[in-house]
């Protein structure tokens, strides 16, 4: 047996060491773990669909792998789990009760690690946002703070991991959303280059390599060996990456040479940033000093606005592309989205393949751009967040706003909105709260958001790293140089 | 001082080792180079943009390198060099001077090479002929009436006729290897992300374009790859380096290779029955090398890869007909009337169906990376046609479709949901419909010149290896070069 104290006190590594010395068994895991979810989770709404009886079964049976017998969840966009509902933060996929036939890669990766997968966690329809409050399901919310958002789109995950209903939960990322939540949450979250984790079966890459699968987790050294154990193509990847030199797990604990550090603290899109976001930086500049590394100011040569234009526009024609695709999956009609959605779908059916592609083009220079700042600096770093976690509700669009979008689409002027000044505004309005993670799904770099700085109120807030492609190493290297210096396991919300 | 015959003879790394031993200089290279260009060029219209000065300038130069002092020649779009015309075989292009070497061309210089001239190119590009309205069509060293392929046309007419025994190239769909099938070269495209596209570019044409060369030894192919390969600071991502050269690759044998070939259309259109002999026979020679060979082709829709390619084609068309605007200042109607329809379907084509569209590249490569699983290579003839006459696919797009009204009423919509440009697009991809696979599943391939049509015109056989499989390629295009010897089969022009 387990103590729930000490079940918490674990990361997943830990764990399965318990599990693999026979002091606990996996079912005894699981059990601990259900049974903190059952007391945090009405509070939270971080897991949306449970699997305890799939999890049981699977507790029973002979585990291998580095992860054996560890409670696991995954995120309910992607991350497929066979038989399992899946609903992508959907409302037209929950009503259709969808069940994909076949796990992704990931999944299998993650089962093959040994996890035991006993629930789904929350999303924003289509991960389309840095806030987990899909109308499908409701908001989730911070356990340092229940009034607070634990950030999106991986929220639901990040917020499970924070309140100790596991140490380590599944993720993706394609603007933000494991470092969004992992900062808002007190957590470290690692986005992989691009490439470095699969997206089959049912995808080749999503958004251009843009996004990305992996974890958010309480320690540095799961993320590293979970990353070990889920890295390369599968058979329909477009991008098959040069492998790492060596594993993460090993270079979590490797010593570190001296590293060239550039910060920036002002807004790519020129909105304004919480002292606090910059204090958590200067903080940081401060530490990096003491640990022997160079550090100084300095700014890669890229239009951040014309970046995160480049970036909405992408992702309203993907989110165009998904709703025609759940439409033909489910023969739900626009009733089966949110009208958020809805609006982001006609901006990219009323975009034009020749402006999506040059948008894409423009990726081209952001990678070569910080491609020539990577070969002055080692590593870039500014806040992951540009405030505290704002209230529950706070970033919902206002309903007069719903209401003029529904009779804009009804008369069909959904271009000539994307033709007016509206994007920069829809920018700056949907950004301004997490303004700096783009610059990492764009460009394919690897990126992480560390966990070194909590408000005078008690809320967490993250330093952000962009490495170069192939950096992945990098980052654990530092990330596990900070654990130690500044460590923050036993910082634990009250909830 | 080398006689014109023995130049021509060489192939790149045989006339570097003359160089090396100061047999030859650089500059004898070049002149060679030059009066051969200055004899038949005329004919083929191979070279569109000549950089004798520049090139005179360099071979004085003390170069180094596995090229230094081989004569070569750039593809006129993307390649590249600075101060000097990009056109992409464009009249919206022909003033525009980049002001750096692509990587590609500066990696070409530091191995060596003598860049004397850009070879002609299709607008944007586009086509699997050679006959933009810029400069001209050029023709096939085999046989002046027909075409040299394309769109790396000029440089697989260059080589043929022994201008060079290199060409820079590029593949969104075939480029490399269809003129090299055109021509009776060897035509190989490397896996997606194996040379950079930069610095002007992440990835052309979703990543379904690489560049490299064509040439007429496997080992020059080989050995360029060697000076290519590898990402630079910017690429968007990096894939698993060699695990040795490629030119060592091509001393190995390779192992008993399991061999799936097939001769059908991927998109139900005729193939000619010398493209269906050319892929027999050379099963059987494999067969006779000891390889395991069997009739067999992966369940991919072939109509829905034509279309999806055509859909990402309308995208891109249209995106670089308005950056020619921003870049050069062009017009709308500098650009070939093909060339406009093609932008007006990506302008009318809302981002949506274009991400669906991409997003089913997926299901390709997926059953393509499993058909890999039980073979180690797929094999089908490079052309479904021999080398067509010039002209014979000159009737405009825009003339068969009666699109002038729609041109000129911007009725994109109404045209993209006719169908009539896919339509009309696929009876031009019905002579090269077995190229494009490789090309959206970013797996490398090459066309080997193992065969001849009774007319003399030259036809390829084809082979798509697995992801970053670069390595099986070479071997086998060695051994059959060994057993089935090509270098000796010359146009009498």
């Amino acid at each position: 047996m387990i103590s729930a104290e000490e079940y918490r006190r674990h990361d997943a590594l830990g764990l399965a060491e318990l599990v693999r010395s026979r002091q606990v068994s996996a079912s005894e895991l699981l059990e601990a773990a259900i049974a903190r979810s059952a007391e945090v989770n009405p509070k939270l709404n971080a897991i949306i669909i449970p699997m305890h009886e799939l999890a049981r079964e699977r507790a029973q049976q002979n585990l291998e792998g580095p992860f054996a017998g560890v409670p696991f969840l995954t995120k309910d966009l992607f991350q497929e789990y066979a038989g399992v509902q899946t609903a992508f933060g959907c409302k037209g996929l929950k009503a259709a009760h969808y069940k994909p036939d076949i796990h992704a890669e990931i999944t299998a990766r993650w089962l093959k690690a040994g996890a035991v997968v006993f629930g789904r966690t929350n999303t924003p329809e289509f991960g389309a946002k840095g806030i987990t409050e899909p109308e499908a399901w409701g908001p989730t919310r911070n356990p340092w703070n229940l009034e607070r958002i634990p950030g999106g789109s991986s929220g639901g995950s990040a917020s499970a991991v924070a309140a100790g209903i596991v140490p380590m939960a599944g993720a993706n990322d394609g603007g933000g959303s494991i470092r969004i939540p992992a900062a808002y949450c007190g957590l470290f979250g690692l986005k992989p280059g691009r490439g470095r984790t699969p997206w089959g079966p049912q995808m080749s890459e999503a958004m251009h390599g843009a996004a990305m699968n992996h974890v958010v987790s309480r320690s540095v050294r799961d993320s590293a060996a979970m990353l070990d154990a889920t890295h390369g193509s599968d058979t329909g990847s477009l991008c098959h990456l040069a492998p790492p030199a060596r594993s993460y797990l090993e270079e979590v604990s490797r010593a570190l040479g001296k590293l060239r550090i550039a910060f920036s603290t002002r807004s790519p899109i020129g909105s304004t940033v919480d002292p606090e976001a910059i204090k958590a930086v200067t903080d940081a500049t401060r530490l990096l000093e003491s640990l022997g590394h160079h550090v100084e100011e300095a700014e890669p040569q890229v239009d951040g606005l014309q970046l995160a234009k480049d970036f909405i526009v992408m992702w309203f024609a993907q989110c165009a592309a998904t709703v025609r695709q759940i439409k033909r999956r489910t023969g739900c009609g626009n009733e089966g989205f949110e009208l958020d959605t809805l609006a982001m779908a006609a901006f990219g059916e009323a975009s034009r393949a020749s402006e999506y592609v040059e948008g894409y083009w423009r990726w081209g220079d952001y990678t070569r751009q910080l491609g020539e700042f990577h070969q002055k600096y080692d590593l870039y770093m500014t806040p992951t967040l540009a405030h505290p976690a704002p209230r529950v509700g706070q970033i919902a669009t206002p309903q007069w706003q719903h209401v003029a979008m529904k009779i804009l689409m009804a008369l069909g002027l959904s271009r000539v909105i994307l033709k007016s000044g509206m994007i920069e505004q829809m920018v700056q309005e949907n950004l301004k709260w997490v303004p700096f993670t783009q610059l990492g799904n764009l460009t394919g770099v690897p990126g992480m958001s560390v966990p070194l700085h909590w408000t005078p109120d008690g809320l967490p807030l993250g330093v952000h790293f962009l490495a170069s492609h192939g950096g992945e190493g990098l980052l654990f290297q530092l990330a596990g140089q900070l654990e130690q210096a500044k460590p923050w396991k036993d910082k634990w919300p009250s909830l | 001082m080398i006689s014109a015959a023995e130049y021509q003879q060489l192939d790149g790394l045989a006339l570097a080792a003359l160089v090396r031993k100061k047999e030859v200089t650089a500059t004898e290279l070049l002149e060679a180079a030059l009066a051969r260009s200055a004899q038949v060029n005329p004919r083929i219209n191979a070279i569109v943009t000549p950089m004798h000065e520049i090139a005179r300038d360099r071979a004085r130069q003390a170069l180094t390198g596995p090229f230094a002092g081989v004569p070569f020649l750039l593809k006129d779009i993307q390649e590249d060099y600075a101060g000097v015309t990009t056109s992409a075989g464009s009249r919206a292009f022909r003033n525009y001077r980049p002001v750096r070497h692509a990587h590609f061309v500066q990696r070409l210089l530091d191995a060596g090479v003598v860049v004397f001239g850009k070879t002609n190119t299709p607008e944007l590009a586009l086509k699997g002929t050679t006959e933009p309205a810029l400069f001209g069509a050029t023709r096939n060293p085999w046989n002046l009436d027909h075409t040299a392929g394309g769109s790396s046309g000029g440089s697989a007419a260059a080589v043929a006729a022994g201008i060079v025994p290199i060409a820079g190239a590029s593949d969104g769909g075939g480029s490399i290897r269809i003129p090299a099938a055109c021509c009776g070269l060897f035509g190989f495209r490397p896996s997606r992300g194996r040379v950079s596209a930069g610095p002007a570019f992440g990835e052309v044409w979703e990543g379904a374009s690489s560049e490299h060369v064509i040439t007429r030894s496997v080992r020059d192919s080989a050995a360029i790859l060697d000076v290519l390969q590898g990402a630079v600071s910017g690429d968007p991502f990096r894939i698993t380096p060699p695990e040795r050269s490629y030119l060592e690759e091509t001393q190995r044998e390779p192992r008993k290779l399991r061999i799936a070939f097939s001769t059908h259309s991927p998109i139900g259109m005729g193939v000619d029955p010398e493209c269906v002999s050319a892929v027999q026979d050379t099963a059987r020679l494999l067969e006779g090398m000891g390889h395991t060979v069997l009739e067999d082709a992966p369940k991919i829709d072939g109509a829905a890869v034509a279309e999806c390619f055509l859909l990402m084609y309308f995208g891109h068309v249209a995106a670089t007909v308005a950056s020619a605007r921003k870049l050069t200042g062009a017009r709308e109607n500098d650009f070939e009337m093909d060339t406009r329809v093609l932008a007006l379907m990506g302008r009318s084509l809302p981002a949506g169906e274009y991400v669906a569209a991409h997003a089913r590249w997926n299901e390709f490569a997926r059953t393509l990376g499993e058909f890999h699983q039980q073979y180690d290579l797929y094999l089908t003839p490079t052309l479904a046609q021999a080398p067509a006459r010039i002209g014979s696919q000159d009737t405009p797009l825009a003339e068969r479709i009666g699109v002038w009204p729609i041109l000129a009423l911007g009725m994109g919509k109404a045209l993209l949901r006719s169908g009539l440009v896919q339509k009309s697009a696929r009876v031009s991809l019905a002579r090269v419909p077995f190229t494009q696979l490789s090309n959206i599943t970013g797996t490398p391939s090459m066309s080997v010149p193992l065969h001849w049509t009774k007319a003399g015109l030259p036809i390829g056989v084809h082979f798509i290896a697995r992801f970053g499989e670069e390595a099986t390629l070479f071997q086998l295009a060695a051994q059959l070069e060994q057993v089935r010897p090509w270098k000796d089969q010359r146009p009498s022009i």
